[in-house]
């Protein structure tokens, strides 16, 4: 049954992009001004989910889709209009949905109690006059998947397919147009469009319940009957339709009768125009329905091994560089340019396999709108969702990854974050709530952020709890932004009552370590009275890094090049000592910290001293700015990230290891976790300091 | 001469209302003003391919002015043309 398993694992991938179709057309009908063809690709989706689930005798979950599509099959044909009422109705059911497509996947139980409960809802907005809910019989369909299925493609007409159509006035009652349907011919190829109104009669007895216009279309290309009849499938019992080969008698005449090939129509000169500032109409440009480039569906395992490959490949490249450096032929013109080309080869490999792997944030964000309408419910906050960017692609295991961390953010700012609305109204804001997810890419890395515009953090109340509980000490200098960053100390909760929402036990610092996990960063900034922004700042890929190869004594480190601003061998009077042994580089006006990075790994000073060698200055992802002491520096280089955790490890201020040219093994420095322990540092010696004083 | 405003929404649900409006305009030439047309439906085509067989029948003119984009790609998208809506002549 190997075959049927995997029909039924395509069922599921399906109704992923289906439901995804659904989630976001349902939003689209919220707007002002929605197209009609939004709720015909609802009705579709949830069509399509009922008929797959059908052939897999997935019954609750055939006969959920069936009353939903009765009703989403309502509202495209304008008997129930689309009332704030039924559009949570109808989110509520694409969750319910969502959640049988899951349990039909995982083999768990279904909630019977919500679809039953949904199932009613759905039931009191059908009139019991509704044909489709009144003649509706399931009765699954077993499929034998042991015989092999032998599908014969019916081979492409030589000249292509002749398509005519006369609609019944039931197709436009069921908001249906053939507009839609011409365009959806046009993607299958190039359509020749013969439109017939010779049975349209004269307007004193003419009604729109007798519709008299009729189609012929030429269709050119590769196109078949069946994804013909497709493009029918919603509306054949309404439709007169005839599919048939083109032939030699169906070419248009030399001098044409009406027959319009859509992009070279210019009617332009026959309207009269009395004002010259009437802009040109817009032809039907081929771009406006492009073709969908073909895809094909493969597994991701077989991705990551092609990812580790090039992986293998960029350290090979590194060793046979070594090598023939060795063998001091590093200044052959031959040698040099073939080098080169086999680096640019791998990178443009590693590029375009990157590119396989990327997908659009999308997919997550879509995934948040459920989240915030059920913390909406839960806290009782009224609250919107804007999303900003989610065509942000990055890497598909970060999607899967962001998801817990983004649940928690959007959790806890509609319930941390936000004011209710009592509040709300007495500061002077909209009742309503705004929670603002948003992604782009910047500088080489993919920021997303989610904002709300509550009252910001309070940062008397969150230092007096950290006091409280211990986790700094009472009266330490802490700036707010370091006050901010208690919030991801392991159990903080600023609540004074564990939320039934986000205050499980669970905290902020569970975000941070998923985030960090995925070699990013979290950050905070919060205006009181306005609100606050969660920022994470996530590599490109996880897989490579350009990074600065270092010499700390007799170590080789790897500093991303990200954070990275300038390198300098600073004279004697950039240097200014400060406290206990510390140091400040005067750098252009501006006083920066010095961080011994031998002293910071316990790694053994060369000769020479500490006011040796060169400094790094960076800036890490929260804008904090350091300059970073090292022996030398090397190289700049791609280097192939493996994960230290899983092989040996956590160690501080590392994020993971490469290997080098000389199979040597070096640490990928993390600049803003040695940041952070510098500042922890400086905090406990301050607080400790003002306990003694 | 006064032009007759195509309705913004020009949809299956404006259509009966537009025809009544059109046959109190009948006996006399008319021009229809296409420049507020944000949303058009086959059907509104439809009744235009009517109205114009009517003016024709009635010995009228019937013409059609300042077309928008979306009228403009309505008609074109579904093969008609205005030289079709206004004479008849060829999509």
């Amino acid at each position: 049954m190997a075959d049927m398993d995997e029909f039924r694992d395509m069922f599921f991938v399906e109704c992923d992009e289906l439901l995804e179709v659904l989630a976001t057309g349902l939003r689209q009908i919220e707007q002002p001004g929605f197209d009609v063809e939004t709720v015909h690709a609802v009705f579709r989706a949830v069509h399509s989910v009922k008929g797959g689930a059908a052939a897999f005798g997935l019954t609750t979950l055939v006969t959920f889709a069936h009353r939903f599509e009765t009703v989403l099959d309502l509202v495209r044909s304008d008997r129930l209009d689309v009332t704030p009422q039924i559009m949570a109705l109808l989110h509520r059911c694409s969750d319910c949905l969502t959640d049988l497509v899951g349990t039909a996947r995982s083999g768990r139980e279904t909630d019977q109690t919500q679809v039953e409960g949904l199932m009613t809802e759905l039931a009191a907005l059908i009139d019991t006059d509704t044909p489709e809910e009144t003649a509706f019989e399931f009765t699954p369909i077993s499929l034998d998947f042991d015989t092999p299925l032998s599908f014969d493609p019916i081979p492409p007409p030589a000249a292509g397919l002749l398509v005519q159509m006369t609609p019944t006035f039931q197709l436009y009652r069921s908001g249906n147009d053939p507009l839609a349907l011409l365009n959806a011919l046009r993607k299958l190829g190039e359509a020749d469009v013969h439109l017939d109104c010779d049975a349209v009669a004269l307007l004193e007895d003419w009604s729109p319940e007798q519709p008299g216009l009729s189609w012929q279309v030429r269709l050119s290309g590769t196109a078949t009957q069946p994804d013909v009849m497709s493009v029918f499938e919603f509306v054949e019992d309404c439709c007169a339709l005839s599919i048939r080969p083109l032939t030699v008698d169906d070419l248009p005449p030399p001098a044409a009768e009406p027959v319009a090939v859509l992009a070279d129509v210019a009617p332009v000169a026959e309207v009269v125009r009395e004002t010259p500032s009437a802009a040109p109409p817009r032809a039907v440009q081929q771009a406006d329905n492009p073709q969908a480039a073909p895809t094909i569906r493969v597994a991701l395992d077989r991705v990551d091994r092609l990812m580790n490959m090039i992986g293998e490949l960029v350290i090979k490249e590194a060793m046979l560089s070594q090598v023939i450096q060795t063998a001091g032929l590093h200044e052959q013109p031959d040698v040099i340019a073939g080098l080169d080309a086999i680096r640019q080869l791998a990178s443009d490999i590693q590029e375009s396999v990157m590119a396989i792997r990327a997908q659009p944030l999308k997919l997550v964000f879509q995934r948040m709108h459920r989240i915030l309408r059920e913390a909406a419910d839960a806290t009782g906050k009224p609250v919107r969702m804007i999303t900003i960017g989610e065509q942000t692609e990055v890497d598909k295991t970060m999607i899967e990854r962001l998801v817990e961390p983004l649940t928690h953010m959007i959790r806890n700012s509609v319930d941390h974050g936000l004011e209710d609305s009592v509040t709300r109204q007495r500061r002077g804001k909209p009742q309503e709530g705004t929670i603002t997810l948003s992604a782009a890419h910047r500088s080489g890395r993919v920021q997303i952020e989610v904002s709300d515009d509550g009252g910001g953090i309070n940062r008397a109340k969150v230092r007096q709890i950290a006091e409280d509980r211990g986790l700094v000490a009472p009266g330490a200098n802490l700036s707010p932004a370091e006050i901010d960053q208690l919030l991801f100390l392991p159990g903080f909760s600023s609540k004074d009552e564990v939320s039934a929402l986000s205050g499980r036990g669970v905290g902020l610092d569970v975000v941070r370590r998923e985030i960090m996990g995925l070699g990013g960063r979290v950050m905070i900034q919060s205006t009181e009275g306005q609100g606050t922004t969660f920022s994470i700042a996530l590599p490109l890929t996880l897989a490579v890094v350009e990074g600065m190869l270092i010499q700390l004594g007799d170590q080789t480190m790897v500093l991303p090049i990200t954070a990275v601003q300038e390198t300098l061998r600073p004279e004697s009077t950039m240097l200014h000592g400060v406290g206990h042994g510390s140091q400040l580089l005067s750098n252009r006006g501006e006083l920066i910290p010095i961080i011994d990075l031998c002293t910071s790994f316990g790694v053994t000073q060369p000769a020479g001293g500490p006011d040796t060698g060169v400094l790094i200055v960076v800036e890490t992802d929260s804008r904090k700015r350091a300059a970073f002491r090292v022996d030398a520096i090397f190289d700049q280089r791609q280097v192939v990230i493996k994960s230290l955790e899983q092989n040996y490890g956590r160690v501080p201020g590392v994020s993971a290891a490469t290997i080098l040219g000389d199979g040597k093994i070096a640490l990928i420095i993390d600049p803003e976790e040695i940041l952070l322990s510098m500042s922890n540092d400086q905090g406990r010696r301050m607080a400790a300091m003002a306990s003694n004083g | 001469m006064h032009a007759l405003p195509l309705p913004e929404t020009f949809d299956r649900k404006a259509v009966s209302a537009f025809a009544r409006t059109l046959l109190d305009h009948r006996g006399a030439d008319a021009v229809l003003d296409a420049s507020g047309v944000a949303r058009m439906g086959t059907l509104a085509v439809e009744l235009l391919i009517a109205a114009r067989k009517q003016w024709q029948a009635d010995g009228k003119t019937l013409s059609i002015r300042d077309a928008s984009d979306p009228f403009l790609t309505t008609i074109q998208a579904v093969g008609a043309s205005v030289q079709l809506l206004q004479t008849g002549g060829p999509a």
